[in-house]
């Protein structure tokens, strides 16, 4: 894998040519809200290359979902489907694009959160704008009971950003339909699970589906399941007879992506009472999220906010109270943490400000509120390494409280701050792996995950490895095909794959390994459970003298016994940990730098230093992107998201990173699964706002709630402080 | 040329201009209007589009000479990949922001996305492909394996030739001009602390 990555050698479903493939392009509604009076393609079709056009007029009654076909006479946001052009080349597709005559009628629409709220707002659904016309919400304990209680009240609203997801490989695929099976080359973060949802849209069986890709160039949440655009290329493909690619270019994956899109834009009021020594005794919680124009399952994202203020700290009285708000936009989707991310930016800010106005150490204010089991199920956690996380981060990082303001050299201001990082790991689902053993002593794991950068290939080869006692290199392991793997995991998200697989993957391996003992007892010539292996060499535990190598069991089984099936659960898992952090604020420019940082986190075991320490560096910088510059721009008059580049839209760059980063790995031996890990690919970026954003405050003395904290923000606010 | 035709090919011009823009820009015009004007065709002439002129070119790719004949409007990053096969070159936005296509060209680091095919021609282009040799792997690449400096590696490739074009003038970088060197290549998963420490691993063995 490794030596694919850096001899360009690896294949991404963006670099696949089939033979004969044909090019796929995607006309784009330019209005926010439009009946679509007539569409002429006479003058596309007489391109010479020109292959198909697909429109609402001719492209029949394929489903996107219940509520919607693929092409239709109506738009509701800009980039909206209105045609798909196939040609010979991807630039002779563009250009029929540009012949494709469409006359709109322009419908009036709404884009910003707030004016979506009020009550003169058009309505973006028949029932108005509230995603299913109602909150929604969760309440334990007895609110009022707790703020009558309550010695002390703090309120506070907090704004997060649309961050997209903005992976380098685009999203799209090459679909080839030929007879009555459909293969599809996809950039996804799950084979199987884009392969049942094909099925489940096109009206194929499963068994005729089939999804490979080798490696996916990002996803973090926007490459699970499937999109219109690989509907549209399968339509295209079994148009034409030949194999079609469709790939978005870089402003529609920004724009769109065939939604869903970006992590929501959110605002969130935090409204907690305490008592006079800082302990909880109610927080009541409102989110608005915006979302987009259907009425669809993924409308979901904009309300997902708030898990955090359930079940980070210890409060008897809680209430969530969530929104999901229409406007004319693409739906929000997953994006790295969703949810733990927009709430840790805004709960994270609001325990520090809690913590100045009782004049305590923020640290000291959250192990008052520390949960010692769970809030939500009042169970034991199955580990929990939080207050370690503070510890050892706190010691690392040389933790002191200082001033607000009093670090200064010339117009610049130094500044410390810290968060905490919350995230919930595996879902309970079946997992599946095969492990085969052959004769000359290699193992083979066949597990059906998708390589999005975790490592998790290697990963799966080290369990494997450990539990077999076989070197490293003896492993290999074949995923990225739907159709010569097993249901190990759907899709990759919710920082669950090592989890997930990890645990099938030993399982696996523990019932090849009980069954090569049975051979070395035959070798051996003594009982089963008199054997064990250790150090790859099967030793007879009465007389340890006796010995068989695993080269001479495993040549020993021929070719009957050689796959081993088994099906291992996993369990919900609580991840945490805290960040620690020091930023520069430059009071002339606004401008922030983080300096240094200290990551401390426990997933329970890490099963690899090096891409543990990748993962946690990476998602630590993507949340200090969000925190910082990250912002999907949208023009309320037209719907149109003027920043849809990487130069308009921020990603963090070379420059961006902190001088110093230091991952402190918290190993705690957490039960919920045999291999000891909980996951640790969201949780770093859900842990990065609220830090900075503290030591931005501790720096300049002023807050800001509204995220991305940019320049002209921090100039702002300084200018407002006087 | 009837005037049809006339408006015809200078409507296809102006497009394909806002086309390079994005949607964004299509729809900022069209939007304006309320209900879009276009025309609907009467024409039964083939519309004509700029650019299809068809040329021989001759390019020299990690140091093998290749004669084609392309479209003149077509990039190098395109040209490598399409018709040369020489996928490792990546293409991460197609307009010159994230350096996944980056190649090197007369010893320089340059984005292969902006620059049309035919342009280079007669120059020295080193692509990734180009950096190993019969198993054996370049220091750069060795050092990035050894530090694990990508995770989902579409970068990767662009990083390597940027890091490359770097030691090649100067084997003994400091740690900020390592970041200079690669600060015009995204890297989405943010592997750059591991980038840094690969290339500075990698200048010491050469």
């Amino acid at each position: 894998m490794a030596w694919d990555k850096v001899t360009g050698q690896a294949k991404f479903a963006y670099d696949i040519q089939v033979s004969g493939m044909l090019h796929a392009r995607v006309l784009r509604s330019p209005h926010a809200n439009a009946k679509i009076l007539d569409i002429d393609i006479s003058a596309a079709e007489r391109l010479p290359g020109v292959r198909a056009i697909l429109t609402y007029k001719n492209a029949g009654k394929q489903r996107w979902d219940r509520q919607r076909a693929v092409f239709r006479d109506y738009v509701r946001l800009v980039g909206d489907e209105v045609a798909a052009v196939v040609a010979d080349t991807e630039l002779i597709a563009g250009d029929a694009l540009q012949l494709i005559k469409v006359k709109y009628e322009a419908l009036p629409h709404v884009i910003d959160l707030e004016e979506a709220l009020r009550p003169d707002a058009p309505k973006v659904q028949p029932y108005g704008n509230i995603w299913q016309d109602k909150p929604s919400i969760y309440e334990r304990g007895d609110i009022q009971k707790g703020f009558n209680e309550a010695e002390v009240v703090i309120e506070h609203t907090y704004t997060t950003s649309e961050q997209h997801h903005a992976c380098l490989e685009m999203h799209g695929c090459v679909a080839n339909w030929a007879n009555d099976q459909l293969t599809v080359w996809d950039s996804t973060q799950g084979v199987h699970l884009a392969r049942d949802l094909l099925a489940l849209t096109l009206n194929l069986p499963i068994s005729k589906v089939r999804v490979i890709n080798r490696h996916t160039g990002g996803g973090f949440g926007s490459k699970n399941g499937i999109k219109q655009y690989h509907v549209i290329a399968a339509m295209l493909s079994r148009e034409t007879g030949r194999p079609v690619r469709l790939f978005l270019n870089r402003s529609e994956v920004f724009m769109v992506t065939s939604h869903p899109t970006h992590r929501p834009r959110t605002r969130q009021k935090i409204k907690a009472g305490f008592k006079n020594g800082g302990t909880l005794t109610a927080i009541d919680y409102e989110e608005y999220g915006r979302g987009g124009a259907w009425n669809e399952g993924n409308m979901r994202w904009a309300s997902r906010a708030g898990d955090s203020i359930k079940e980070l700290y210890k409060c008897p009285n809680v209430r969530s109270t969530n929104y999901a708000v229409h406007t004319n936009l693409s739906s929000p989707g997953a994006c790295r943490g969703p949810g733990n991310t927009e709430t840790l930016f805004a709960l994270e800010q609001f325990f520090d400000e809690a913590a100045v106005r009782f004049n305590m150490d923020p640290i000291e204010l959250r192990l008052k509120n520390f949960a010692e089991i769970h809030p939500l199920t009042s169970q034991p956690y199955f580990s929990n390494g939080l207050k370690e996380s503070y510890e050892k981060g706190s010691n690392a990082f040389g933790w002191k409280r200082q001033k607000p303001g009093s670090v200064k050299d010339g117009t610049k201001r130094r500044g410390i701050g810290m968060g905490t990082v919350h995230w919930h790991g595996t879902s309970g689902e079946p997992s599946q792996a095969l492990v085969t053993v052959y004769p000359e002593g290699t193992v083979e794991v066949n597990a059906g995950i998708a390589d999005i950068g975790v490592g998790a290939p290697v990963i799966l080869a080290q369990i494997a490895a450990e539990e077999l006692q076989v070197p490293f290199d003896k492993v290999r392991v074949a995923y990225g095909d739907s159709a010569g793997t097993p249901y190990t995991i759907n899709s990759s998200y919710g920082s669950r794959t090592t989890s997930l697989a990890g645990p099938a993957v030993r399982m696996a391996a523990a019932d090849a390994k009980q069954q090569l003992i049975q051979i070395a007892a035959e070798v051996l010539k003594v009982s089963p459970a008199d054997v064990r292996l250790k150090d790859g060499v099967f030793i007879t535990k009465s007389d340890p003298a006796k010995q068989a190598s695993f080269k001479e069991v495993t040549g020993r089984m021929g070719w009957r016994k050689r796959r081993h099936l088994v099906i291992g659960k996993g369990k919900q898992v609580d991840i945490f940990g805290a960040h620690f952090v020091e930023v520069e604020v430059d009071t002339a420019t606004g401008s922030v730098r983080v300096l240094r940082a200290v990551l401390a986190h426990d997933s329970g075991r890490p099963i690899n230093a090096l891409t543990y320490e990748s993962q946690v560096q990476g998602g630590f910088l993507m949340g200090l992107g969000m925190a910082l510059f990250e912002e999907r721009i949208i023009d309320a008059e037209t719907g149109v998201q003027v920043n849809a580049d990487y130069h308009g839209y921020c990603c963090p760059t070379a420059l961006d990173v902190p001088d110093q980063v230091t991952v402190i790995p918290i190993e705690t031996h957490d039960l919920s699964t045999n291999i000891n890990a909980k996951g640790v690919g969201e949780p770093p970026t859900a842990g990065a706002g609220g830090a900075i954003a503290n030591a931005i405050y501790n720096a300049i003395g002023v807050r800001i709630r509204d995220y991305p904290i940019t320049p002209s923000k921090v100039l702002q606010a300084l200018k407002a402080a006087g | 040329m009837s005037s049809n035709d006339e408006k015809e090919k200078l409507r296809i011009s102006r497009r394909a201009f806002l086309r390079t823009m994005g949607i964004g820009a299509a729809a900022s015009t069209a939007v304006a209007t309320g209900v879009l004007q276009a025309p609907l065709a009467e024409s039964a002439v083939p519309p004509k589009v700029e650019g299809l002129d068809y040329v021989p070119v001759e390019l020299k790719v990690n140091g093998r000479r290749y004669a084609l004949t392309i479209e003149t409007r077509r990039s190098l990053a395109d040209v490598l990949r399409t018709e040369l096969e020489l996928t490792g070159t990546k293409i991460g936005c197609n307009q010159g922001e994230c350096g996944a296509c980056t190649v090197i060209i007369d010893g320089r680091a340059m984005y292969s996305c902006l620059l049309l095919a035919v342009n280079v021609q007669g120059k020295n282009i080193e692509t990734i492909e180009g950096l190993s040799r019969g198993g054996r792997l370049h220091p750069l690449q060795s050092a990035f394996i050894e530090k694990d400096a990508y995770q989902c590696g579409w970068c990767t490739p662009g990083q390597i030739m940027a890091s490359k074009a770097l030691l090649d003038k100067n084997k003994n970088p400091t740690l900020a001009e390592v970041k200079t060197a690669v600060s015009g290549n995204i890297c989405r998963c943010a592997a750059y602390n591991h980038i840094f420490e690969a290339v500075l691993a990698a200048a010491k063995k050469l």
